[in-house]
């Protein structure tokens, strides 16, 4: 059985591919730095349930969630203990 | 009286009949005759009764699941559905969008009670849903709303405005936004019944186009909110709840676009073809031909791009917000150029509310480039999220020529 303990890798990927430049830490809030739009929010939520594998309620709906990359990792990581 | 009762049909007997969602969108558009249609605009707009028949023949609920009563189709179908009802009218293409935007809001974001409330009877017609986010002060900005949900006892009170509210006049529910704390960003959505004591709807009839949407103000002056009518959590307001909704509105009006591009492509090339000048039809000149494989270009590259943001939202793929983005920003502004382009092949007939729906179409689709967001937002939207997937190929390239180097 494979335990997976970082999805660190595949959000920054996926981030990578819609913020301007690269120069963002893990722990950077990359809505408060203004390097996406609003749109991302809701493409972060379509990520993490469709290619991470995450089932989202509305109480996982929380923006400190997504803020950084670190945030959304340390969300998923609770998830799969939850599952 | 609608054409299909003069006929002795009653349309909804038709419903009982059919399955296929073509069926049901041709059983609809088959009460309607051209002239009903245009006098909507001159009259009080889109009637109830109209309204009423799109929802007793299942489309009010067409993106609802099935467990309350919708259709449950796919985004591609309700792509082809708002092309069909858009041809027909770009004013009751407005009442499915912001119908469907209310109730998307509920299906998406809303607890199981509020979806067994409000979706069944969405879903039916038997109430009425639009969409009120606009205020006076704010737009594509979303800093600056405004209109407030303050707490209070067990419930809330709603001040403020909301502006170019289409159906506000006839909807009996608007999914509203407003501010809910101290910071702009912590907004809420509620769902606010029309007869609610303290909310005030006044018409707005001096538009340009889409004059037979029912637009208008609302005016909330503490306006009771009971805890149960607050869709989501506090914050979600303007990042999930109307982000989202958004999105199906954009889907909605871009297959509009295609929809009446398709009816002034098809008004022009019977048009051109029949209109001698020079002794022969205007559509052997090739200045005429320039337009019309314009226009035909424009509408195919529309209905493509429509089509893949359709089927990418099927796939519930994150790509699907920026490829609606980009659908919606091309159809839109081919469909301003389609309807210029219809005009001046039609000549004065064009111009002339005589003549049709031209006329009609061409200001009717100048506020899409306008609605759901700007196509100057639509381009920063594009510009900001959609530069990843080519920056990344200019990244691979980079690193192919420093190896070769």
């Amino acid at each position: 059985m494979v335990v997976v303990t970082d999805f660190k890798q595949e959000i920054r990927e996926f981030l990578e591919g819609y913020v301007a430049g690269e120069d963002f830490e893990d722990g950077d809030d990359i809505f408060a730095m203004g390097l996406v739009s609003s749109l991302m929010a809701m493409q972060l939520v379509l990520f993490v349930e469709q290619e991470l594998g995450a089932r989202l309620d509305n109480d996982d709906l929380d923006f400190d969630n997504f803020r950084s990359v670190d945030l959304v990792n340390h969300f998923m990581l609770n998830k799969m203990n939850k599952q | 009286m609608l054409k299909a009762e003069r006929q002795g049909i009653n349309p909804d007997d038709a419903v009982a009949n059919v399955v296929s969602l073509d069926d049901r969108i041709a059983a609809f558009m088959a009460a309607f005759s051209v002239v009903e249609v245009e006098s909507w605009e001159h009259q009080n707009g889109v009637p109830r009764a109209v309204m009423d028949r799109l929802g007793s023949h299942g489309l009010l609920g067409a993106m609802i699941s099935k467990d309350y009563g919708g259709l449950e189709t796919s985004a591609l179908q309700y792509g082809v559905l708002c092309s069909e009802i858009a041809q027909m009218s770009m004013s009751l293409l407005s009442m499915l969008t912001v119908h469907s935007m209310a109730s998307e809001g509920i299906r998406q974001w809303g607890n199981d009670e509020q979806r067994a409330h409000w979706l069944p009877q969405l879903a039916s017609g038997a109430l009425h849903g639009a969409f009120a986010l606009t205020e006076t002060a704010f737009g594509s900005d979303a800093t600056g709303l405004q209109t407030r949900l303050t707490p209070a006892r067990e419930g809330y009170r709603l001040n403020g405005e909301k502006q170019w509210i289409s159906y506000a006049q006839c909807a009996d529910v608007f999914l509203v936004f407003a501010q809910s704390g101290e910071s702009s960003t912590e907004s809420l959505a509620c769902l606010i019944p029309s007869d609610s004591p303290g909310l005030r709807i006044e018409p707005v009839d001096d538009m340009m186009g889409f004059k037979a949407s029912h637009l208008g103000r609302l005016h909330f002056n503490d306006c009771w909110v009971t805890p149960d009518r607050v869709l989501g959590k506090a914050g979600m307001g303007i990042p999930y709840i109307a982000s989202s909704v958004l999105d199906l509105g954009r889907l909605s009006i871009a297959w509009g676009c295609v929809g009446a591009m398709a009816a002034l492509i098809a008004d022009s090339v019977d048009y051109s073809s029949q209109r001698q000048q020079f002794g022969q039809p205007i559509a052997e000149h090739q200045l005429i031909q320039r337009m019309l494989a314009n226009m035909i270009t424009q509408y195919k590259a529309s209905h493509a791009l429509c089509t893949r943001a359709a089927q990418l939202r099927d796939a519930s793929d994150p790509r699907a917000v920026m490829e609606t983005t980009v659908a919606k920003y091309f159809a839109s502004t081919a469909s301003v150029t389609t309807a210029n382009n219809a005009l001046q092949i039609h000549g004065a007939r064009g111009f002339s509310k005589s003549a049709g729906r031209i006329e009609r179409f061409y200001r009717d689709l100048k506020v899409t480039e306008i609605i759901e967001g700007s196509s100057e937002m639509q381009q920063i939207m594009i510009a900001q999220n959609g530069a990843g997937e080519f920056r990344r190929l200019g990244k691979n390239y980079r690193k192919k020529l420093q190896t070769q180097q």
